[in-house]
C-alpha cells in the first residue's frame, strides 16, 4: 500500500514537472499586449516634470515642464521657462510598440534593479519610423518596461531605466527616468573657436544623461483637446 | 577740481559729435529689435537646432535679455568707434579750435587739466556704455519680457535660469564699459599728438581693427602676440556668461586692461605736460 502510494505521488509529480515543461512561455507579441494592457487603463494623465540634463559642452540649469497625455497619443508639454526633454524617455508610451510598426522577438532575461525582466526586442519595419531598434526589458510580475535601449534613427542611442509610481492605487506610471545617451547631438568643444554642431566624430563616446523626476500625477481625470491645440511643444 | 571737470563736461556735451554716438544707439537699437522681431525666434531655435534629434525643446529661448545679449556681441566692434569719435577730440580739439594756448595760461597746471579731460573722457565713455545696456536692456526687455537666456562660450552652450541673468548684464556692461575706457585712453594718446581729430579717431580705430584681426590669426606668431594686445582682453565682459565664471579669468584680463590703460593714459599725460603748445 506504502509503495502504491509513493508510486502514484512520483507520478504525479513527475506529470507536474512535465506539464511545467510543456508549458510555452509568453511569446514576444504576448509580452507586449500585457504591457499595453496594464497602460490601457491610463486615458489621459498629467504630471509635473523636473529634468536634470548633463549633456557634454551644455550647461542648463535645471528645469521643470508640464506633461499632458491623452489617449491615443496625444502629448502636450509646456514650461513656464525653457525645457530640454529627451525625446524617447519624456512621450514614452508603450502602446507605440504595436505589430503593425514593430517586428518584435523575445531575447532572454536581463536583470533590471534586482528584477529578472524578459528582454523584447524590437525592430522597426519601416525606416519611416524614428525607433528603428529598441530592446525592452519588461517585469513580468507588474508588466511594466523599467529599461529601454534605444536606437534612433536620428540622434544618440540610449539606455533608459523607469522607475513607477503606483497612482491612486490603480496606474502604473513613471516617476523617474532616468537616460544615458552616447554621444547625443554631435556637439564638440573647440576651444578658441566656438561650437560646432557637427556630425559625431568615430570614436567620440561620450556619455549625456538626463534625469526626469516625475511628480503630481493626476490620472483619468479628462483633459480638453484644447491643451494639445496649445502652442508649445504637442506631439 | 570739480568745477573744472564740470566745465570740461559742458564742453565735451554741447559738442554735437558727442551725440552722434547715442543718437546712432538710439537709431541701431531699436531697429535691431525691430529686426529680431521678425525673425529672431528663428536665430534662437537655430541655435538648439543640433539639440532637436534627441530633445523636445519646451518654451522658447527668444526673450529680453537673449537679444541684448545679441546686442552686446553685435556691437562689439562698433562701440569703439563711438567712444574714439570723442575721446579722440579732447586735445587735438582744442588744437583746431585754437584754445589750447587760452587754457594752458590758466592757472590750473597742465597736469590738472590733463586730469579734467581724462576724467570727462571717462565719464562720456560710461555714460554711452549705460545708454547702451540701459537702452537694449530696457528695450529688449519691455518688448521681448523676460526668460531664460541662451549662450555661447569656449566650453559649448550655456543656458541661464531668468534669476541668474540680471546679474551677469550687470558685471558684463562693467566689464564692457573698462574695456571702452581702454580704447578711451588710447584716443587720448593719439590725440596728445597731433591737432586734428581726424588723425587720433581714424588711428585708435585702426589700431583696434588691426588688434582685432591680428588677435584672432590662427598662426603661431600671433597666437603668442595675444597677450600683448589689449583687444585679447576687450571681451571681458563675455566672461560673464560663462558657467562657472572664472573670477580668476575675469580678475587677471581687469588688471591686464587695467595695465593698458595705465599705459595710455601715462603716455597721453607724458606727452601733453611736455608738448609744445603753438596754436
Amino acid at each position: 500500500m506504502y509503495k502504491q502510494c509513493m508510486g502514484w505521488i512520483f507520478a504525479g509529480v513527475l506529470l507536474t514537472l512535465a506539464a511545467v515543461q510543456a508549458q510555452p512561455g509568453p511569446t514576444a507579441g504576448q509580452v507586449l499586449k500585457r504591457v499595453q494592457g496594464e497602460f490601457e487603463k491610463v486615458r489621459d494623465y498629467s504630471a509635473d516634470i523636473s529634468t536634470v540634463v548633463d549633456v557634454p559642452g551644455i550647461k542648463t540649469p535645471p528645469m521643470t515642464a508640464k506633461i499632458f497625455f491623452k489617449k491615443p497619443d496625444k502629448v502636450h508639454i509646456e514650461s513656464s521657462g525653457f525645457a530640454m526633454l529627451p525625446r524617447d524617455a519624456v512621450t514614452y508610451n508603450p502602446m507605440a510598440f504595436n505589430e503593425d510598426l514593430f517586428d518584435a522577438v523575445l531575447q532572454g532575461e536581463e536583470t533590471v534593479n534586482g528584477v529578472k525582466c524578459l528582454k523584447v526586442k524590437l525592430l522597426a519595419k519601416s525606416d519611416t519610423v524614428r525607433l528603428q531598434r529598441a530592446m525592452l526589458c519588461v517585469d513580468p510580475a507588474r508588466w511594466l518596461v523599467l529599461k529601454m535601449t534605444t536606437d534612433p534613427a536620428q540622434g544618440g542611442s540610449a539606455d533608459v531605466i523607469f522607475t513607477y509610481a503606483y497612482i491612486d492605487n490603480a496606474y502604473f506610471l513613471p516617476s523617474k527616468i532616468s537616460l544615458q545617451m552616447i554621444n547625443p547631438t554631435g556637439f564638440r568643444e573647440s576651444k578658441g573657436h566656438g561650437m560646432k554642431m557637427d556630425a559625431p566624430v568615430a570614436g567620440d563616446k561620450r556619455k549625456a544623461s538626463v534625469s526626469l523626476v516625475y511628480s503630481n500625477h493626476r490620472v483619468n481625470k479628462g483633459i480638453p483637446d484644447s491643451i494639445f491645440k496649445k502652442d508649445s511643444k504637442t506631439k | 577740481m570739480l568745477t573744472l571737470i564740470r566745465f570740461e563736461l559742458l564742453k565735451t556735451y554741447r559738442k554735437l559729435r558727442t551725440y552722434i554716438g547715442f543718437g546712432l544707439i538710439a537709431v541701431l537699437v531699436p531697429l535691431a529689435y525691430w529686426g529680431m522681431s521678425l525673425g529672431g525666434d528663428d536665430l534662437a531655435k537655430g541655435m538648439m537646432r543640433g539639440m532637436q534629434k534627441d530633445f523636445l525643446l519646451v518654451g522658447s529661448l527668444f526673450n529680453g535679455w537673449f537679444v541684448s545679449f545679441m546686442i552686446m556681441n553685435t556691437l562689439f566692434v562698433q562701440v569703439p568707434f563711438l567712444i574714439v569719435l570723442t575721446a579722440g577730440d579732447v586735445f587735438a580739439g582744442e588744437a583746431t579750435g585754437g584754445t589750447f594756448r587760452i587754457l594752458l595760461t590758466r592757472p590750473p597746471s597742465r597736469s590738472r587739466i590733463f586730469a579734467v579731460k581724462a576724467i570727462s573722457t571717462i565719464l562720456y565713455t560710461l555714460s554711452l556704455v549705460l545708454f547702451l545696456g540701459a537702452l537694449s536692456i530696457g528695450l529688449g526687455v519691455l518688448i521681448f519680457g523676460t526668460g531664460d537666456l541662451i549662450s555661447f562660450t569656449d566650453a559649448g552652450i550655456a543656458i541661464f535660469g531668468a534669476s541668474d541673468v540680471p546679474w551677469r548684464f550687470l558685471l558684463a556692461y562693467l566689464g564692457a564699459a573698462w574695456a571702452m575706457c581702454v580704447v578711451a585712453s588710447l584716443a587720448m594718446l593719439f590725440s596728445s599728438f597731433v591737432e586734428n581729430a581726424i588723425g587720433p579717431i581714424i588711428g585708435s580705430m585702426a589700431v583696434v581693427i588691426l588688434f582685432l584681426i591680428l588677435g584672432n590669426l590662427p598662426f603661431d606668431f600671433f597666437i603668442a602676440m595675444r597677450p600683448y594686445l589689449f583687444t585679447t582682453y576687450m571681451d571681458l565682459w563675455r566672461k560673464m556668461f560663462a558657467d562657472p565664471v572664472d573670477w580668476t579669468v575675469v580678475a587677471q584680463e581687469a588688471a591686464y586692461l587695467g595695465i593698458f590703460f595705465t599705459l595710455f593714459t601715462g603716455g597721453a599725460w607724458a606727452v601733453f605736460t611736455r608738448k609744445d603748445v603753438l596754436s
